[in-house]
């Protein structure tokens, strides 16, 4: 059907559309994978190309861009960036590190669970970029190396992101592609990932945690920081609780209510944007809402935007469902085996690319599989296998996941610099081993 | 009224491979919180100040993030640690390399805009062509210079 569309839309200088297409996806791709210029820029210029050049029409490339992954990313932005203002990431961070007495093992995976359960309900990259200097902060006073706490913690962000609806961008566009709801993550990926986490600390503590120690001292020293002290502003603490604790409870019933995640995000965004200012002159209000909207992350949204095109565009000429046909037939229809794949594919692509336009490709790809497997409901152990890829794979290397290059940086920035190869020759073994734990927990659960 | 009829020309200067320790004391000695710092040419290749040694040693993973106030940190010797690692390093690694140059011929009001509108300047250094130290203009003076000269002023 698309097909027929496409041969009407007229391609300039009569080109194959499919190869038009494909050369713009894999240009755009190199040079983002080239990092040397802005993965925003470069998807809309993908994504204008495809138009320009005749592949899609500006009404179809606007039909493809996924409003509901768009609405959830910037409402949950909006909601972050108020709340990271609040210091509620530092004093849980630093009342989690005086709950087990200064212990430097204790505080690895005290500050562990902490970036695990933050990344699964807000963005990765905020997460660590709070929990990162904090834990720098402690390392110094402990006066113990801090690699293996910022090793543990890029583990602990990805594996938290990969629990929920929300917690990492791949899981939202599966979620929404798909039409998932918050709680099919919750009862399908929640489950598995806690046991990842654990067997993952349990090799980090092999790997440096009984080398860890500190000496009394310094032990007290950390029992001198002041929790409270890193609370700003109760009064808006008190309202961005209330306004994540709605927004959560909302995700988790908006599938009965037949409601669409960004429907809740977006309104809890504003539901915070006015209370943050209640009782404020409107010129205050005003430049209150006006940094908070500079905030936002106006490059991430427009990526999106951007891919969301250019992959509209291929799959349009119909080769994205050709490579979906091609990897059943190296499976020989096999469904078990179609999940393997996709498992393990998503995660080393996912270790080596950034995960988000892999994603974007992977999910019409899926969606062409449901004929041959009996439908969409038939394919869902697909989509779960894709968002355990995606996720998990991210930390098989320091530019697997835009979290790790963050925490790297602030590694750099402390005189501690984390290496590329350094990190994979741990990090790749510790996700081929959860990506091994997860297509045994999606064989036993989904297939056999 | 042109600059380098108010710039002091009574110079202290710092060199690029002095110890930090030394300059500190420098500054001290001449109560001065900024050095210009020169090369092996006599030329100007920065300032050293003591703005820039504070921020040298204050930690780069507190400042550069979004953790912008750690009043819950104890005091955990950090500082002193940095500042005895500073002290022997180099002018050049600390100073900062882009200081607000100004010509002999500029006028006062040109001056007093770019110290105003930088924010980040509290001196301009006065150069030649060759970028050789002529004088040094802090906020003071050009305050000084309009107590003192209101009638020259008025008509530049």
């Amino acid at each position: 059907m698309h097909n027929a569309e496409v041969h009407q839309a007229s391609v300039i200088f009569g080109l194959d559309p499919t190869w038009v297409a494909v050369t713009i996806l894999l240009i755009v791709y190199a040079i983002i994978m080239a990092e040397k210029f802005n993965r925003a820029v470069l998807s809309l210029m993908g994504a204008g190309l495809m138009i320009l050049c005749g592949v899609i029409t500006q009404q179809q490339a606007v039909a493809g861009i996924d409003f509901n992954t768009i609405g959830l990313l910037t409402g949950m932005m909006v909601i972050v960036t108020i709340s990271q203002k609040t210091g509620m990431f530092q004093y849980v961070a630093i009342k989690a590190a005086k709950a087990v007495k200064g212990s430097p093992w204790g505080i690895l995976v005290m500050l562990s669970i902490v970036t695990a359960i933050f990344s699964a309900f807000l963005d990765n990259v905020t997460t660590v970029l709070l929990i990162a200097p904090v834990t720098l902060l402690i390392t110094d006073a402990l006066g113990v190396r801090p690699y293996p706490y910022l090793f543990a913690q890029i583990f602990s962000s990805n594996i938290g992101g990969a629990s929920t609806l929300i917690g990492d961008p791949p899981n939202i566009m599966i979620g929404s592609a798909a039409n998932l709801s918050f709680m099919d993550f919750i009862l399908n990926l929640a489950p598995i990932t806690p046991i990842i986490f654990l067997l993952t600390l349990g090799v980090i503590w092999f790997m440096f945690g009984r080398d860890l120690s500190a000496t009394d001292e310094k032990k007290a020293l950390i029992m001198q920081f002041n929790e409270n002290e890193a609370l700003k502003d109760i009064s808006l603490l008190k309202k961005c609780l209330f306004v994540l604790a709605t927004v959560i409870g909302g995700f988790s019933v908006a599938h009965s209510f037949h409601l669409e995640p960004a429907t809740i995000a977006m309104f809890g965004a504003a539901l915070l944007l006015l209370l943050q200012t209640f009782g404020q002159s409107v010129h205050e209000k005003d430049h209150a809402y006006e940094g908070v909207m500079a905030e936002v992350e106006w490059t991430t949204i427009f990526f999106f935007v951007g891919l969301f095109i250019i992959v509209t565009g291929v799959e349009h000429t119909g080769v994205i469902a050709m490579l979906g046909q091609k990897t059943i037939e190296l499976t020989n229809g096999d469904f078990n085996a179609t999940v393997g794949a996709i498992l393990w594919v998503s995660a080393i692509a996912s270790a080596l690319i950034d995960n988000i336009p892999f994603v974007a490709t992977m999910i019409p790809l899926v969606h062409s599989m449901a004929d041959t497997f009996g439908g969409p409901e038939a394919i869902i152990p697909i989509w779960w296998a894709l968002a355990l890829g995606a996720c998990l794979g991210g930390n098989g290397s320091l530019i697997g996941a835009s979290a790790n290059l963050i925490v790297a940086g602030f590694a750099q920035r402390a005189g501690h610099p984390i290496y590329f190869l350094q990190f994979m020759k741990h990090a790749f073994i510790l996700m081929i081993m959860s990506i091994g734990v997860s297509h045994a927990y999606l064989y036993l659960r989904y297939l056999s | 009224m042109f600059a380098e009829k108010i710039m002091v020309t009574k110079l202290v200067t710092a060199k690029e491979n002095e110890p930090i320790a030394d300059v500190i004391v420098r500054m001290h000695k001449h109560k001065l919180r900024m050095l210009p710092v020169l090369n092996e040419k006599q030329q100007v290749t920065g300032v050293i100040s003591t703005f820039c040694v504070l921020s040298h040693i204050v930690p780069d993973y507190l400042i550069s993030g979004d953790l912008n106030e750690i009043s819950f940190a104890p005091d955990m010797g950090i500082l002193r640690r940095e500042y005895v690692k500073s002290s022997s390093k180099q002018v050049s690694e600390v100073m900062s390399t882009s200081p607000l140059f100004v010509k002999p011929n500029d006028s006062i009001i040109s001056v007093s805009a770019n110290l105003a509108g930088h924010g980040r300047h509290e001196y301009a250094l006065v150069v030649d062509d060759e970028k050789h130290l002529l004088g040094v203009i802090s906020s003071g003076d050009i305050l000084d210079a309009l107590e003192e000269h209101a009638s020259e002023v008025n008509d530049a």
